[in-house]
């Protein structure tokens, strides 16, 4: 039988620039044993530039886990405030080494043309930051 | 004659913006199980940015900054399709379980300027604005609940998203993301033997 328990960990990052990638890095809690499930969603942020419920693709993320050993895959994160949106998580065996970085990139999709964003790089009034957060449902060994 | 397994509810009330409400109480003395939990709300629009906590026998099982909204099951939405069954159920025997829900704790991390100028991952410190699980040995009584009238958002002008870091420096809701107070939130768990 397995030992220890399931907990949820999320890992948040903000987007404050359209056309600039973010960088994710991050370690993961040491009672963190093994990943079983990951799911990435839009958490707030977008509904403040759009009217839609819905937007299949707001931007890529690429995880890598282990200190940058696993690559787990790119994953289309989507807009989805409509009651049924999908939370199920994407299976994932991995264990993780303990104190290992969390690592990937996030590279936004939407609302990169001249309205938000300048030649100069700066962003308008237009413009509004917004949050993705990623959940893991791990086994937990505290 | 008792059925094998057991709802038991807990009801929270947030009356106004960047409320946290924190509760704590004990599991059914009967039950040996907690197989699942839901939220259930009369007002959905208040959920998004929402956040709620969840620990049992002072063992995290959600984060403080987990999103509300992933929990919940409305009018729309049946429960055995949004309650969250755990894979292992979490063993209970007159447990203690403490719960901190936060209204729209994530719009007030938008605002936030001083990270990379891309973006960047939020540190724990600024998600989990105070850590309010307290560690008392008193189990206050099923469905009592205190207030921290100290943590209350959009306590500022709503100037946007020029200000720093602060709960009082939220930005303005949208306003077709308007929210109604108060709504009343209850936490069910699913108890089984």
């Amino acid at each position: 039988m397995t030992k220890g328990r399931i907990t949820y960990y999320p890992v948040q990052f903000i987007i404050l620039n359209p056309k600039a990638p973010v960088t994710i890095n991050t370690v993961l809690p040491n009672h963190i044993s093994r990943i079983l499930g990951i799911k990435a969603i839009h958490s707030v942020g977008i509904e403040q530039m759009s009217s839609e419920s819905y937007l299949p693709v707001i931007g890529h993320l690429s995880l890598e886990f282990n200190n940058k050993q696993y690559h787990f895959g790119n994953l289309d994160i989507p807009f989805d405030n409509r009651p049924e949106a999908s939370d199920e998580y994407l299976d994932a065996r991995i264990d993780v080494q303990p104190n290992s970085l969390l690592t990937g990139n996030y590279e936004n999709k939407v609302f990169t043309d001249s309205a938000y964003v300048g030649a100069d790089g700066v962003v308008t009034d237009k413009w509004k930051n917004y949050i993705v957060t990623i959940y893991l449902k791990t086994l937990s060994n505290d | 004659m008792i059925l094998g397994y057991r709802f038991q509810k807990v009801k929270l009330r947030i009356s106004k913006a960047g409320q946290r409400v924190y509760f704590n109480t004990e599991t059914d003395k009967d039950f040996t199980m907690l197989k699942g939990i839901a939220l259930s709300v009369g007002y959905e629009g208040a959920l998004y940015g929402s956040t709620f906590g969840f620990r049992v026998d002072e063992k995290e099982i959600f984060d403080e900054s987990h999103e509300a909204h992933l929990l919940v099951y409305s009018n729309d939405i049946s429960p055995n399709s949004k309650m969250l069954l755990f894979e292992m159920p979490v063993p209970v025997k007159s447990s203690k379980v403490e719960g901190i829900y936060t209204d729209s704790s994530l719009q007030s991390l938008l605002g936030n300027a001083s990270y990379n100028p891309s973006g960047g991952v939020i540190s724990r410190n600024e998600v989990n604005i105070k850590k309010t699980y307290v560690s008392g040995k008193e189990v206050v009584k099923f469905s009592n609940f205190t207030v921290d009238d100290n943590l209350v958002a959009y306590a500022g002008s709503g100037s946007g998203f020029g200000g720093g870091f602060g709960i009082g420096a939220a930005p303005a809701p949208d306003p077709a993301a308007q929210v109604y107070y108060p709504y009343d939130v209850r936490v069910i768990l699913f108890l089984s033997k």
